[in-house]
């Protein structure tokens, strides 16, 4: 086949999935939305009634919001590290995940920005986590590490969204030759007018491995960020120091396995088999090995560490972590992350979409569980005897929960129909 | 592979047994620095090879055959060890250890990983050599037993001092420390290439300065990391640590020079293109991050032991010989058949 | 006149190019359009490249300032001792200073890349919608002007 009508066709496979969607399509997008609406609605509910209508409690006073928080933010970087990191080290087979991927990035990091306003008591005094002046001359604390995440997230989300639209810009182009009507005009106007001339490719090239460039300390530095808001404190279980780089890989493992978790489905769905091949899964099943191996490093390293030491605190707070009240979500976290991954060093297993596909359903648990046990037992078990207690949760706070995983599928949905799935200039590029 | 290497490797062993037997007591934990900075600096080289190995990365190929080539040299580091067993003594916890911290055990299972490394680098390499298939697996094999090696130089050569003041990072530190002088050792052998054969040279010299940036961010961002949780926390059992080695003259100002050696240095000047291009820079840079690596163990042990300023050069450079020879001198790497 | 050629893959592309350029054709007549870059390109037109990183780099020392500035400002002008931490607390402006300095460092990169590409081309939006699918030479003879 030769180039041109290869270029050809991947436009009008890719361009055709944007086409009218089917009923299968528009039940998924309704089921998502309804999941939406009734988190919303909960939402609504606990503001008016109180933050009491989550399970949130003495002392567990971080619970499942913050849980959804940082399992969401951690999907997204996984999208940076195949858009921008992978670039900076020239992996080829990046270029036919990388659009799914930083659409993920950016619709995991707004679902995960609900989180901090959710969890809030008093959600319309959001705007004081804002350095700006005021009459009473308060200014945020910039020492503490929830500051910190304000700038860190809201820096991700920019950056981001900054690097999916730059990636954007000549797909657009192809996309408004084909499209008709009022989507014609949008596209128009999204791509800027972009010629494709040399002097604007010369441009466009530096700028996008700039945005690569600053985005990858972005993988490293959010995520330790955000882990920071536990690391920061004093108790057992959250005051250690490894918890950067673990949350840093724990992130990239979660997020890898959502990447896998969405485009196996949607390479099927969209008929994309050509441009997404084995190939491209298998790199990926090895980033999500790799992560793992990772985590549990670092799960043996705080439990060594802990016994090693014989501080009466850390040893009680690891024995409760392995055999209280939440051990069967610890032992289950252990089996979705370390144990169940370990599967992929078999060759054939990385090669099966099947498997992965059901992998990473299990890595979405896994992780998702890991950020529930490392929150709720450190806080349900930490120093005095007397400050024990348990966490339930409630309704509230599950609705809330499946809400933000409806918002996510059903925004990662309408991307789908909206924009090109696939970076139709970079699969062009590498065609050769 | 050269001939001499193996037979240096031992003579440069026999040496450092020599003196320290002359010498005695009086040496304290000298040996621990010497022995660290060039294992880890032997394990980090093949450990990079590995990893461009496993990651299918092709700019390491012209150095390659001869940064897999120096793998006889992880044998003299499971024989230092047993001569540094002598010394145990230094360690807080020798008398009144507990089940971890028992000498037998802790000189077992420190060998053991040393020679584990050895054999690990041996398999990996002489596979890959013959181009013969499985040898990705090696590399797996061999990245686990290195990753073990250095957490436990970590936590067990150097933590232990400090019992029972723990700190999880410091594992991933060492490893990350030792990856990033192996970096610096490919870095000062493709200065030397490129100042032969610039042609063919050069382009991997850039990618070998690219990851020497990259590196000094990811080690500044590891050093950050524990020093902002230790600092936050404000914890006495952690503080002490630290305010013992940032609160004393010269500990304080070799605390600043590794800051500056391993960092601010390498990441100030690599930025520049020109810069990464240089062999002289780039060889000049991998020095200083590799000085800057040994007084850091000295930040690390001199509040917690002895170490003979006399005998610490010596030991470096008795150890140091085979290495040098191996990664610098040597002309010609013959595969073996 | 404008004469125009239409290529579907890079190599015939270039040797037209090639051939345009070794025949005496000033770059200014030529207007080239690509569905990718090209970097063969660059070099036949002696491309210089691209300024973006004086933008970058000026971006980048800007939301350094700011994030230093930001931080210790506040602090020096409500000294509110928390947590036991100096008021002044570099360790924790760090973060600060680093974050800012990619979020402004990023936004001025794209701006500049905006002002330096003079986007957005207004006359593609209304009008005519580029043929960039495919490699594109057109050459305007002088009669035209």
């Amino acid at each position: 086949m030769s180039l041109g009508t290869y270029y050809q066709n991947l436009e009008t496979d890719v361009l055709a999935a944007m086409r009218k969607p089917s009923t299968l399509y528009w039940v998924a997008l309704a089921f998502s939305g309804a999941l939406f609406a009734m988190g919303m609605g909960l939402w609504g509910y606990q503001i008016m009634t109180g933050i009491g209508a989550s399970g949130k409690m003495h002392p567990v006073g971080w619970a499942l919001y913050i849980t959804n928080f940082v399992f969401w933010v951690g999907i997204a970087h996984s999208g940076t590290l195949i858009s921008a990191v992978l670039f900076l080290f020239r992996a080829r087979f990046r270029s036919s995940f990388n659009r799914s991927a930083e659409a993920m990035t950016v619709i995991a990091v707004m679902t995960a920005g609900l989180f901090p306003l959710i969890h809030l008591g008093r959600v319309w005094f959001f705007y004081w986590l804002m350095p700006y002046p005021n009459q009473r001359h308060l200014w945020v604390n910039f020492r503490s590490p929830l500051v910190w995440d304000v700038f860190a997230v809201s820096t991700y989300f920019t950056v981001s969204l900054i690097f999916f639209y730059t990636g954007l810009i000549p797909d657009l182009a192809v996309a408004r030759r084909h499209a008709t009507g009022l989507k014609r005009w949008v596209y128009r106007v999204l791509s800027l007018g972009w010629e494709g001339k040399p002097n604007q490719w010369n441009h466009y090239n530096q700028l996008y491995m700039f945005l690569a460039a600053f985005a990858t300390p972005l993988v490293i530095s959010v995520h330790s960020v955000v882990s920071w808001d536990f690391a920061m404190s004093v108790i057992p279980g959250w005051h250690t120091t490894i918890f950067a780089p673990y949350f840093v890989a724990g992130a990239i493992f979660s997020g890898t396995g959502m990447v896998i978790t969405l485009v196996v489905p949607m390479r099927k769905i969209l008929g994309l088999e050509k441009y997404i091949t084995i190939d491209h899964f298998e790199s990926i099943a090895k980033i999500l090995l790799f992560t793992s191996l990772i985590v549990s490093y670092a799960y043996i390293v705080e439990f060594a560490l802990a016994y090693y030491s014989g501080n009466v605190f850390e040893t009680a707070h690891f024995s409760y972590r392995l055999l209280g009240d939440y051990r069967y979500f610890y032992w289950m976290m252990l089996l979705c992350n370390s144990l169940l991954p370990l599967t992929l060093f078999f060759k054939p297993l990385r090669r099966n979409l099947k498997y992965l596909f059901i992998l990473s359903i299990f890595v979405n648990i896994g992780m998702w569980l890991e950020r529930f046990v490392i929150i709720i037992t450190a806080l349900a078990h930490d120093y005095d005897p007397y400050n024990w207690g348990n966490f339930a949760p409630t309704l509230v706070d599950v609705g809330i929960d499946i809400g933000s995983f409806g918002m996510f599928f059903m925004l990662f949905l309408i991307f789908t129909k909206m924009l090109p799935v696939l970076s139709i200039t970079e699969v062009k590029e590498h065609a050769e | 592979m050269n001939k001499w290497t193996t037979p240096l490797a031992a003579i440069s062993v026999l040496l450092v047994l020599a003196l320290e037997l002359a010498a005695g007591r009086s040496t304290g934990i000298t040996l621990l620095v010497a022995m660290m900075f060039w294992a880890s600096l032997c394990q980090g080289l093949i450990a990079l090879a590995a990893a461009a190995e496993l990651s299918g990365a092709r700019w390491i190929r012209p150095i390659r055959d001869r940064v897999l080539l120096t793998y006889p040299l992880l044998l003299m580091f499971p024989a230092l060890f047993l001569i540094f067993s002598a010394r145990l003594d230094f360690y807080p916890w020798l008398d009144h250890g507990t089940a971890w911290l028992e000498p037998a055990f802790f000189v077992i299972r420190n060998t053991a990983s040393l020679v584990l490394v050895a054999v690990a680098a041996h398999f990996f390499v002489r596979r890959t050599l013959a181009g013969a298939p499985g040898a990705r697996a090696l590399a797996v094999l061999y990245l686990l037993a290195f990753v073990v090696c250095q957490s436990l130089m970590a936590f067990d050569w150097v933590m232990s001092f400090e019992y029972p003041w723990i700190n999880t990072l410091f594992g991933p530190y060492f490893f990350i420390e030792a990856f990033y002088l192996g970096i610096c050792a490919t870095a000062l052998m493709l200065a030397r290439a490129t100042w032969r054969d610039r042609a063919a040279f050069q382009p991997t010299l850039k990618d070998a300065a690219s990851l020497l940036f990259g590196f000094s961010l990811l080690w500044a961002g590891q050093l950050f990391a524990q020093y902002l949780t230790i600092w936050y926390g404000n914890i006495p059992e952690e503080v002490g640590y630290v305010y013992k080695r940032l609160a004393v003259s010269p500990l304080w100002e070799i605390a600043v020079f590794t800051l500056f050696a391993f960092f601010f240095i390498p990441f100030g000047v690599m930025v520049s293109k020109a810069a990464k291009l240089s062999p002289p820079v780039v060889g000049a840079v991998a020095v200083l991050v590799c000085l800057g690596y040994v007084l850091e163990r000295l930040l690390f042990l001199l509040p917690d032991g002895p170490v003979h300023p006399v005998v610490l050069p010596l030991e470096l450079a008795l150890v140091g010989l085979p290495v040098v020879w191996a990664t610098l001198v040597v002309r010609q790497v013959k595969t073996p058949a | 006149m404008t004469r125009e050629w239409l290529y579907h893959d890079k190599e015939s592309f270039l040797l037209k190019l090639k051939e345009l350029l070794a025949a005496g054709t000033p770059p200014e007549r030529l207007t080239i359009m690509t569905p990718f870059h090209v970097h063969e390109v660059d070099h036949l037109l002696h491309l210089k490249p691209s300024p973006l990183k004086i933008f970058t780099l000026i971006g980048a020392a800007a939301g350094l300032a700011a994030g230093w500035g930001l931080t210790i400002y506040t602090s020096l002008d409500w000294p509110l001792r928390t947590g036991g931490k100096p008021i002044v607390a570099i360790p924790a402006y760090v973060i600060v200073a680093f974050e800012l300095t990619i979020l402004i460092g990023a936004i001025v990169t794209f701006g500049a890349f905006l002002f330096l590409g003079r986007f957005p081309v207004l006359k593609v939006i209304t009008g005519g919608d580029a043929t960039e699918a495919q490699f594109l030479i057109q050459e305007h003879r002088e009669e035209d002007e």
